[in-house]
């Protein structure tokens, strides 16, 4: 019975069923609201929140980060292989490949 | 029985937003003052909250300017239901001093409901704690 309640699957429902009766609750100890047209919007002092002034370009870093991203998937595909395809032909065909995919998803294009 | 216990909380825990509409800051350093050591007003279960979403009453000072009223007015709506509202200072009641200003509207009560008036230029800590008391008993 244990390892049955402990299980990630029943111990998900488990909770999931527990924060659903949490929130009916509160909910029906709440008092009534009203909707108002500026209840929902961020706390600002009763301003409203100005968009920021620049937005944080990220470009750049993605290319570097899904070359380190392909790097290491390749690393990892290549010093796992099966003893019957450790030729250096093989690998090399696949960094080939991988060079071939970074190349399509950075520039969109052969 | 459910809704005794959900008043008695109301009661034991009023927290406050305090928001200036436009005044000089004396009853600010006042309400201030509550928090101090002196006067500890969260013996009470009153505590000052950043938000109005955490919020169950609102603590006004200063008179309602122009360029304050929606401000007010959103803050309000903000704060979930039930909510009550606190007039700090003899500006905030009726305008005080600036009622005749170009850009003043007067008190709060000409924007939101008041629950409460302290008067007082600026108000002792004392009274603004004798108005919560009121205020935790017509919470009641």
């Amino acid at each position: 019975m244990k390892y049955i309640l402990l299980s990630p699957p029943v111990a998900l429902c488990l909770f999931l069923a527990l924060t659903y009766g949490i929130y009916k609750l509160g909910g029906a100890l709440a008092a009534p609201g009203e909707e108002h047209p500026g209840k929902h919007l961020p706390y600002a002092c009763g301003e409203d929140l100005l968009p920021p002034e620049a937005q944080l370009a990220y470009h750049a870093f993605f290319h570097l980060a899904l070359l380190f991203g392909l790097l290491h998937l390749a690393a990892l595909v290549l010093s796992t292989l099966p003893p019957a395809f450790t030729s250096n032909y093989v690998a090399l065909a696949y960094l080939v490949g991988v060079g071939i995919s970074v190349f399509v998803l950075t520039k969109g294009e052969l | 029985m459910l809704e005794r216990i959900v008043q008695w909380a109301r009661r034991k825990s009023p927290w406050v937003l305090h928001y200036n509409t436009g005044g000089c800051n004396g009853c600010d350093i006042e309400i201030l003052d509550l928090l101090t050591p002196r006067y500890d007003v969260e013996r009470l279960g009153i505590l000052k909250e950043a938000s109005p979403r955490h919020a169950d009453v609102l603590l006004c000072t200063g008179p309602v300017t122009r360029q304050s009223r929606d401000r007010l007015r959103r803050i309000y709506e903000q704060i979930p239901a039930p909510k009550w509202v606190v007039a700090v200072g003899s500006c905030s009641c009726s305008g005080g001093v600036f009622h005749d200003g170009y850009d003043v509207l007067g008190g709060v009560d000409q924007v939101l409901p008041v629950d409460i008036y302290v008067p007082g230029c600026p108000c002792r800590p004392e009274a603004i704690i004798e108005g919560l008391v009121q205020l935790l008993g017509r919470i009641e």
